[in-house]
């Protein structure tokens, strides 16, 4: 018996492992090496997305090579792989166009892991910006996968972008107050809480004659994480404030009469 | 000097660094109004401290530690955010003139428990109804506190509150035409704070006014002969050699972006 022929098979065997075992090693060395660095440079995403790249790079060369050493004729493989990726792009159109998307997505970075925006209408948190999709958890904790082309598509409100935001409150006084005296009730309302940045300044506005009441709009900057502790405080203490200097916020209110039968008087 | 020397060494009738007694009494006030620091010894190794604002609880924690070993001491530390030093009055220096201020700026109270080379950071007062502002234009700017202060030409001449410590800022005009300087970002962790004359106060700054920028230098140096370092400012920032300094655009611009110029919004 030979035992050259099955001894090389074995070497090739040997060195196709070793070259598996190596990418493997190459891919935990570079996970640490890639993902800081860039992480710091481009962000979350583009790290992870970066990673993945990496793996999936570094182990189709590694096959590649373990079947050149094993002896598999690659250019017929390729050539049949070029083939089938073709019969497979026809047939996976949406994922192809989501994975160009996700690209595209990269480096348009409208957003980033962990932001609070509003993709189409899904307000939630990004918790991961994938080749295909994007995915959210809305506020009522819900998981929202979108695909990264519809993504792409979609009008984005990334309500974390900036450090400060303007909150507006709408606030109706009775035609009989004086919207001078109401707007220095709110002006001190204002000056008085923690939550309102003197940078930019607050504006009162007389927005409009309402059908009950003349509405006043009442817009103030505030840190962006205290945006609806800000919203909730501001608008009590502005009612408290006119309860206590004797300005009426109105309500609709409809009269209705009671018409009676012919011979009686109508009443209200 | 020792922190502790120094200490001791101060006159009683200070604001700041009060050495904290804690005695065998059930419970040991520690009056920083508007805060009421109470201890409140529950066994010889486990205390209950309680902070209390206007008669309102702030904070309460227990600390399992030996305090009368220690020494209890408040040291001031700093805001987290930059300050922007508001004046008033605001300060006008002629051309190519340059003017000595003493600004007033905020502080965190620290009170601490030392043994030996060990430190334990008890509590945090901070100084009330202090303002957010946004320094810098919609998109790029910073988060900071507003601070309005009154300015004095010399140390003996300022009176600073408690939670506060007098900045010396030497203002240079390097612009042919006068300039009002109105206000000043102060990234207050940079800047060391020694003890001088009695008062709290930091190290020198200087800002100068071009026709164009406003340049904040951190100079890092004492505010006078015999200051004492109580709180030294940004060690990394120094150490690392980074910047010392800040420059910053002249004008009100957060006013002129904020609001909408197209009466839009």
């Amino acid at each position: 018996m030979r035992w050259e022929p099955i001894l090389q098979w074995m070497l090739r065997v040997g060195v196709a492992l070793l070259v598996l075992f190596a990418a493997r090693f190459a891919h935990r060395f570079l996970h640490g090496l890639i993902y800081g660095r860039v992480r710091e440079r481009a962000g979350e995403h583009v790290a992870v997305l970066s990673l993945k790249l990496t793996k999936y790079g570094l182990y189709l060369l590694a096959i590649l090579f373990a079947l050149a050493v094993l002896g598999v004729n690659l250019g017929a493989m390729l050539t049949a792989l070029g083939l089938f990726s073709v019969a497979v792009g026809f047939a996976a159109q949406t994922s192809v166009s989501n994975l160009i998307s996700g690209i595209f997505l990269l480096f348009d970075r409208p957003f980033q892991i962990g932001d609070a925006v509003d993709i189409g209408g899904n307000v939630g948190i990004v918790l991961s910006i994938d080749l295909l999709s994007t995915k959210l958890r809305t506020f009522d904790n819900v998981l929202v996968r979108i695909p990264n082309e519809a993504v792409l598509k979609a009008s984005i409100r990334n309500f974390t972008a900036f450090e400060i935001r303007r909150v507006d409150v709408q606030v109706g006084i009775a035609y009989k107050d004086d919207p001078e005296k109401a707007r220095q009730v709110i002006q001190r309302v204002l000056d008085e809480s923690p939550y309102v940045l003197k940078e930019p300044g607050p504006m009162i506005l007389v927005n409009a004659f309402g059908e009950s009441s003349v509405d006043l709009i009442v817009r103030f900057w505030v840190n962006r994480k205290d945006f609806l502790a800000a919203k909730d405080a501001i608008t009590v203490a502005i009612k408290r404030a006119f309860e206590a200097e004797g300005i009426e916020i109105p309500f609709p209110q409809r009269v209705v009469y009671l018409v009676q039968q012919e011979g009686h008087e109508a009443r209200a | 000097m020792e922190m502790l020397e120094l200490l001791e060494k101060l006159p009683q009738d200070r604001t700041y660094l009060q050495k904290l007694e804690l005695w065998e009494a059930k419970e040991t006030v520690f009056e920083r109004p508007p805060y009421r620091v109470v201890f409140q010894r529950l066994a010889p190794e486990v205390w209950r401290i309680r902070v209390e604002r206007e008669g309102e609880r702030v904070s309460s924690r227990i600390l399992i530690l030996p305090l009368a070993e220690y020494t209890v001491y408040e040291i001031p530390a700093y805001l987290e955010l930059p300050v922007l030093l508001v004046f008033e009055p605001q300060v006008t220096v002629g051309p190519l003139q340059q003017t000595q201020i003493y600004a007033h700026l905020p502080l965190q109270l620290e009170i601490r428990a030392r043994r030996g080379e060990e430190e334990v950071p008890l509590e945090r007062l901070h100084p009330l109804n202090l303002k957010y502002a946004w320094f810098g234009s919609p998109h790029q700017g910073s988060l900071c506190y507003f601070y309005e202060t009154e300015v004095s030409p010399s140390v003996e001449e300022a009176h600073p509150k408690p939670f506060e410590t007098l900045v010396p800022i030497a203002v240079e005009n390097a612009d042919a035409v006068s300039r009002e300087l109105s206000r000043v970002m102060i990234d207050s962790y940079q800047l060391s704070i020694y003890f001088y004359k009695e008062k709290l106060v930091a190290e020198r700054v200087k800002v100068r006014i071009d026709d164009e920028n406003v340049e904040v230098h951190y100079l890092d140096e004492p505010p006078g002969e015999g200051a004492v370092e109580i709180v030294k400012g940004a060690l990394t920032v120094k150490e690392k050699g980074l910047s010392r300094f800040s420059v910053r655009k002249l004008g009100k611009i957060t006013a002129m972006i904020f609001h909408s110029p197209g009466g839009v919004g």
